[in-house]
């Protein structure tokens, strides 16, 4: 029975999932400011998703070496939009209250288009994000056109960053010059994603 | 500001860890000192109680993890990382790479990890110089990354060993050695065959009594990780069906990995998949 249960949640979850150069799935989720951000009310513009865990020392890498918070600046600078997720299922221990979450990117002086949270993990489990972080981007027609890791070096070390080749960054200068992503999948790395 | 704060900070801790490790290494006489971590114990230990000069010594890293706690295979899976070491050997030695035992699979959530709980030993082989005399410390320091099925912690440590120059005899590891299980080669008269089938590869295997089977991939993006893998007899033997990554990377056209049995052992195995 158990393995049952398991089964059908399992093929639940892999028959959602998002792949690369199909549409992406459309989500609705609360702002941790206050109102619904529905991924699709973007359509027109290039949206990349990053999905987040504050306690992850993988994110702390990226948002204590402030390359992060350079990434969203520089997307956002450039038209694009881009939506943090925070999937920690509700209950977990590294769960986040909006107030929490909105209180740790203010902190960190984080900068996407808005911060949201999917405590039921029904937006991370469609994109079939694993790890924290894993990045997303969809373009204006809303397909998926990258589906990886942020940067190429596996590590908790912030001194990494500035040798490492950005995957996301280099697939916004590509489709920003009208090219197909070169790299449009890569292998996330990270903490697991606490569904 | 405060980033900058937090980063230095965090620099200076690091600093200071490592400040402490050397610390622990140079104050301790031990000659395989124990790092102890918050979740770990780390510790180098040799299959031969002497460095014998001209010839291939075993060494490992031997994690002993808490309760509850696992590290990762070269493939770690959904998420995490393996352990890594960094040599500082005396002149003339040269390290191979981690060799990884068979893993296990965990599953978190909807998610799978491939790596090891409690006690695990990875082995390298060292190769000792032939002119090397009186006694040598081989040290290297270990990263690895330990997680619960909440949490992710990177440890770290320097471990080290100090060892006689000469013939030696086993050690008192010299069992442990012998009990890691390394991915061996199929056995004589299994036969393989791989085929792509739409969103999933069809192994099928003939010769073999085995059944409950399941495949680790070295590489990532190739197999959803967390999929069962669904086994069934065959006139000719057993077919495994193994289901492809939702997110796949780069072209799937050979089945190079571990072939794992229900009992923890593991078959090296790299074979073509036909089809599209």
């Amino acid at each position: 029975m158990r393995t049952l249960l398991a089964l059908a949640l399992f093929t639940a979850l892999a028959a959602q999932a998002a792949s690369v150069g199909a549409p992406a799935p459309d989500f609705t989720l609360e702002s941790v400011s206050g109102g619904a951000v529905k991924l699709s009310q973007y359509r027109g513009r290039y949206v990349v998703l990053e999905w987040v865990n504050p306690e992850c020392p993988y994110v702390r890498k990226h948002y204590g070496s402030a390359n992060m918070q350079r990434l969203q600046k520089e997307a956002t600078a450039r038209g694009a939009l881009w939506l943090t997720i925070n999937s920690t299922r509700a209950g977990h221990p590294e769960h986040k209250s909006p107030a929490e979450m909105a209180a740790w990117m203010k902190r960190m002086d984080a900068a996407p288009t808005a911060t949201l949270l999917d405590p039921k993990g029904a937006a991370g489990r469609a994109y079939g994000a694993r790890t924290t972080p894993h990045m997303f981007i969809v373009d204006p027609k809303g397909v998926l056109v990258y589906a990886g890791a942020i940067d190429d070096r596996r590590s908790t070390d912030p001194d990494d960053v500035k040798t490492a080749k950005n995957y996301v960054r280099a697939a916004m200068d590509e489709l920003l010059a009208g090219r197909p992503v070169s790299q449009p999948s890569t292998p996330p790395y990270g903490c697991s994603v606490k569904y | 500001m405060k980033l900058r704060i937090g980063a230095l900070s965090a620099a200076a801790a690091g600093a200071l860890a490592a400040a402490l490790a050397l610390w622990w290494w140079l104050a301790s006489g031990e000659p395989g000192a124990i790092v102890r971590t918050a979740h770990a114990q780390a510790e180098l230990v040799a299959a031969r109680e002497a460095a014998e000069p001209g010839a291939t010594l075993p060494v490992a890293l031997r994690l002993k993890l808490a309760p509850g706690w696992h590290t990762y295979w070269r493939n770690p899976g959904d998420s995490g990382q393996p352990a890594s070491l960094q040599w500082r050997l005396p002149p003339g030695f040269e390290a191979g790479a981690i060799r990884w035992p068979v893993p296990k699979r965990k599953m978190i959530g909807p998610l799978a990890n491939y790596g090891y709980e409690g006690e695990v030993l990875l082995p390298v082989e060292l190769r000792v110089p032939a002119d090397v005399k009186g006694k040598v410390r081989l040290t290297a320091l270990a990263k690895w990354l330990v997680c619960d099925p909440d949490h992710c912690i990177p440890e770290s440590g320097e471990v080290s060993l100090e060892l006689a120059v000469g013939k030696g005899g086993p050690s008192r590891w010299t069992p442990a050695f012998e009990a890691i299980e390394l991915p061996r080669p199929a056995p004589e008269g299994w036969k393989f065959a791989a085929r792509r089938e739409a969103n999933r590869v069809l192994l099928e295997l003939a010769g073999a009594e085995e059944q409950a089977l399941h495949f680790f991939p070295y590489e990532e993006g190739k197999v959803q990780h967390a999929a069962p893998q669904a086994a069934e007899r065959t006139a000719a033997g057993t077919r495994l069906a193994i289901p492809a990554a939702a997110q796949p990377v780069g072209e799937w056209t050979r089945l190079h990995g571990v072939l794992a049995t229900a009992s923890g052992r593991g078959y090296e195995i790299d074979i073509p998949i036909e089809g599209k």
